[in-house]
This record gives C-alpha cells, sequence and structure tokens, in this order.
C-alpha cells in the first residue's frame, strides 16, 4: 500500500489488468536470443506470430526472424546480421557496433549504436540519439509471406521514410549519419540463409521481386531534374498497378524518388491538384501535366503527407 | 473513458483548468496513451521530436494533457513544462527490463523536482500486451514506489494498444484531483 499523508482516505493499490490466457504454454525463451557467439538462427513464418522479440549480447551471430512482431529490441550486440520481418510498433537497437539490420518497422529507434548499416522500410521517421556512423539504405526484400506480414503488422510497403532521419544529437559540420545508394545491396551485408529449410521461402533481394519498393528518398529530393506526380487512386489492383508501374519506369532510368500511400478527402484533393474535378474522382490516375505543376504538387502532397505522418 | 469523460466528471471542481503532464522515457508509449486518451486513431505514430497537447474544453472548464518527448537529449527540457502541474502520469515500458534502472532514476528526479512537489503521481506499466511485460507489482518494487510519502501515487498496468487498464488509470485521476483541490 502507498502511504498518503496527504490523504488518508483514498487507499493506494496495486491494480493489474488480468493476463491473456493462451490456449497452448507459450516459452518466452524461445522469443528471447541471448549471449550467443557465432550461430545462425532463423526463424520460420508463424513461429513467432506476433509476440515481442529480444536479441542481446550476441557477437559474430547471424539472425533471421521471417515473421511479425510485435516490438523487438537488439541490445549489446557486436559483429552480428540481422533481418527482422515486419514490426508492429518500434524496432529499438542500442549499444551495438558493427553489425548489419534489415527490418521493416512502423518506427526505428537508435542509441549508442556505431558502425551500423540499416536497411529500412520504416512507416514514421526513423531517429538515432547518441551514435555515429550509422549508414542507412533503402530495403528491398522478398520472402514467401512477407506480403501478408506487411498487411498484419499494418505498414503499408508504399510508406517508407528510410532516408529521412532525425538525429536527437547532430554534431556541428558532420554527421552521425549517411545515406547508401543501390550500390549496396542487403545480401551483401546479409546473405541468404542457406539452409535447406528456408529454402522454400525463396528468399531475394532483388530490385524485380521485392515487395518494398526501390526508392531514393533524400538521396534525390533536392536533385534538379524534372519530376512528375503520379497517383494511382484506390481500386482493387491498385497494388498491381503501381509494381507494374514501377517495372516498367526501371529501364527507361526514370528513378521513383518516393511512394506514399494515404486516404485523402476531398478537402486536401482540391489543394493537391489545384482542380476540383478530382474531388469526385477516385478511379481515375492522375499524371501532372506539365514539370510546373509537378514541382508545386509534389511540394503539396509532401505537406499533406508529413502532416498525416506528425498528426 | 476518454478525456470527454474525464472531463465530464470534473466539472464539478472550482478551477477552470486542469493540466496533466505524460514523461517517461523514448519508446514508453506516451504519444499512443495521449491518443488513446482523446480516441484517436494509434496506427501511424512518429517518435516524439518536441511535444504533443491535446485540450477538451466543455462549459468554460479546460483540461490539457501535455506529451513530452523522452529521448535522454532532450529529458533536461522536461521541466520547461513542470509549472501548474496538477497530475503527472509517468509511463514505463514494462517490457524493457534492460531500462527499469534509467526510468526509476528519471522518476526520481522529477520526484525531487520543486515545482512537482505534492503533484499526485499516476504511473501507467504499460504494454502489458508483451510477452516480456513485468507486472505492476515487479515494478512497484523495482522503482521503490512504496518509498513515495510526499504524494497520492498510484500504479496501473495498462496496454495502451489493447486499451485495457486506461480507463482505471483515469478514473484514479479524476478521484485524486477531486479529493485534493478543493
Amino acid at each position: 500500500m502507498g502511504c498518503l499523508f496527504s490523504n488518508p482516505d483514498t487507499s493506494t493499490d496495486i491494480l493489474e489488468p488480468p493476463k491473456p490466457q493462451y490456449s497452448c504454454k507459450i516459452n518466452k525463451n524461445d522469443y528471447i536470443l541471448d549471449k550467443l557467439k557465432d550461430q545462425t538462427i532463423f526463424r520460420v513464418p508463424g513461429t513467432v506470430d506476433g509476440q515481442q522479440f529480444i536479441i542481446q549480447n550476441c557477437e559474430n551471430c547471424t539472425i533471421y526472424i521471417f515473421d511479425h512482431t510485435g516490438q523487438v529490441q537488439i541490445d549489446d550486440c557486436k559483429h552480428c546480421r540481422i533481418f527482422v520481418g515486419p514490426v508492429h510498433g518500434s524496432i529499438f537497437i542500442r549499444d551495438s557496433e558493427n553489425c548489419n539490420l534489415a527490418t521493416i518497422c512502423q518506427q526505428f529507434r537508435a542509441r549508442d549504436c556505431h558502425e551500423v548499416n540499416i536497411f529500412l522500410s520504416c512507416a514514421s521517421q526513423p531517429i538515432i540519439e547518441s551514435s555515429h556512423h550509422i549508414r542507412f539504405g533503402c530495403l528491398t526484400y522478398f520472402y514467401e509471406k512477407l506480403g501478408e506480414h506487411y498487411a498484419t503488422a499494418g505498414i503499408s510497403p508504399y510508406n517508407n521514410n528510410w532516408s529521412n532521419i532525425h538525429d536527437f544529437t547532430p554534431v556541428p559540420d558532420s554527421k552521425n549519419y549517411s545515406l547508401m545508394d543501390d550500390s549496396e545491396t542487403v545480401f551483401k551485408h546479409i546473405p541468404a540463409p542457406t539452409d535447406p529449410s528456408c529454402s522454400h521461402l525463396n528468399i531475394s533481394d532483388s530490385q524485380d521481386q521485392t515487395i518494398t519498393p526501390f526508392s531514393y528518398g533524400e538521396l534525390y529530393r533536392e536533385h534538379n531534374v524534372e519530376r512528375c506526380f503520379v497517383v494511382l487512386f484506390h481500386e482493387a489492383n491498385y497494388d498491381v498497378c503501381a509494381r507494374e508501374l514501377i517495372k516498367m519506369l526501371r529501364p527507361l532510368k526514370i528513378v521513383l524518388v518516393q511512394s506514399k500511400c494515404y486516404t485523402i478527402n476531398e478537402l486536401s484533393a482540391d489543394r493537391i491538384f489545384n482542380n476540383r474535378s478530382y474531388n469526385t474522382l477516385v478511379t481515375k490516375d492522375f499524371v501532372s501535366q506539365n514539370s510546373t505543376d509537378a514541382v508545386q504538387q509534389l511540394d503539396k502532397f509532401y505537406n499533406f503527407a508529413s502532416m498525416q505522418m506528425f498528426s | 473513458m476518454g478525456l470527454l469523460s474525464l472531463l465530464r466528471k470534473l466539472r464539478s471542481n472550482p478551477q477552470d483548468e486542469l493540466r496533466i503532464l505524460l514523461l517517461g522515457l523514448d519508446n514508453a508509449g506516451k504519444t499512443t496513451l495521449l491518443k488513446v486518451l482523446a480516441s484517436e486513431d494509434i496506427s501511424h505514430i512518429t517518435p516524439t521530436q518536441g511535444f504533443n497537447i491535446k485540450s477538451v474544453a466543455s462549459n468554460g472548464f479546460k483540461l490539457n494533457v501535455w506529451d513530452i518527448g523522452g529521448q535522454r537529449r532532450i529529458r533536461p527540457f522536461w521541466r520547461n513544462y513542470f509549472e501548474n502541474t496538477d497530475v503527472l502520469i509517468y509511463v514505463i515500458d514494462s517490457a524493457d527490463r534492460k531500462r527499469f534502472e534509467e526510468t526509476s532514476l528519471e522518476l526520481s528526479e522529477l520526484l525531487e523536482e520543486e515545482k512537482l512537489v505534492n503533484v499526485p503521481l499516476l504511473v501507467f506499466a504499460n504494454k502489458q500486451d508483451l510477452l516480456n511485460a513485468a507486472t505492476s507489482s515487479e515494478i512497484t518494487d523495482g522503482l521503490a514506489l512504496h518509498t513515495i510519502r510526499d504524494r497520492s501515487w498510484q500504479i496501473q498496468g495498462c496496454s495502451a494498444y489493447t486499451k485495457e487498464g486506461v480507463t482505471d488509470g483515469l478514473e484514479w485521476v479524476s478521484k485524486t484531483v477531486k479529493s485534493t483541490k478543493k
């Protein structure tokens, strides 16, 4: 009981909501990798199934989580290669060095890390604190069920802010992080598992097969080249259309800077397109008519998108 | 119970404004909690860089909830928000055992702040839905909450994600504010 000298009438006690009952017994240790050295560990789809996962005190390990998780912590790891499938909440890496990490998450956070390469698909703005020599790249990845796991974790592969980093501890005249272009690939840093029990997952990091579209993000945002703004309105096959479009553009040397997937109301549509005819739309696709329009529309759309992100 | 129903319960209060401060380490779930209190969507939350505020007002009575970012670098700015706080809600990620010591230290520093003297404290032991979560009683011991003698306090296990326990915490807030602020 708490002591309440100021107000002795009210009692303080400890309240706990009832713990959820699981149909089969869960062993917590199946979801914690602790103090491992020189090992390769993998979890195939269905074995983690949305639970929290913890990786700590590991050295020179290769770890693959081919499943969706609730929240992930990576602490005190050295020389590790880690792939983590869609994380519904946050992935937090702390006190780790010389690691390679590839992941999909709602939130990415790093503190007290250095010499870490991160291939990312992140729905919100990734943040780092008290870290240096962190390199970020756009995740490109495929395994069977990755698309499903994205959906279960509530993340769209089109909302990737991998390059838009917020540093809580910036240093003058230098940067604690840098961005990697597509000359760096996931497999170069985290090779595909060779174990035969993973072969049915058809794992790939190629831009042709990836669920997460490769985008240049901040690498291109300031480039003074011609830009175009394309909107695919929501209909049953928008995902197929978007993938087909991205595939068609690649050999033409037209690069995808950023994609976003949002619900736009009529007021916002009016503002972004500068054209009322799109308010009732919803089934037509939209392409800028000329490059001046495109620049304005892009600015408005980015404003809208970042308001959605921070609202 | 969301902020609006808390407001309704408090309306008989003589003051015209109530200020709640939400603090805790980064990644504790403060913003998610704030959004749950305001009955907003929690599926697209981004790490807080500054602060978020939610206000609800009715019949001239106003309730303000401040949610301040929790990164180590920006914790020194917490003190800018202490003035006129009526209730302190401290949020803990119950599944982040590595940082129990850090969160305990930050809380004990808060409790020594002059501007927060006598301010009632609600500790939300958040993320109870996660596998590795410590129970409220484990956290009570770990944080030595029993040694708090200068204010009303309560610990409430909750999951902002499943919304369990949140209403119970707010019930305590409304009860405590009514009895201490007359």
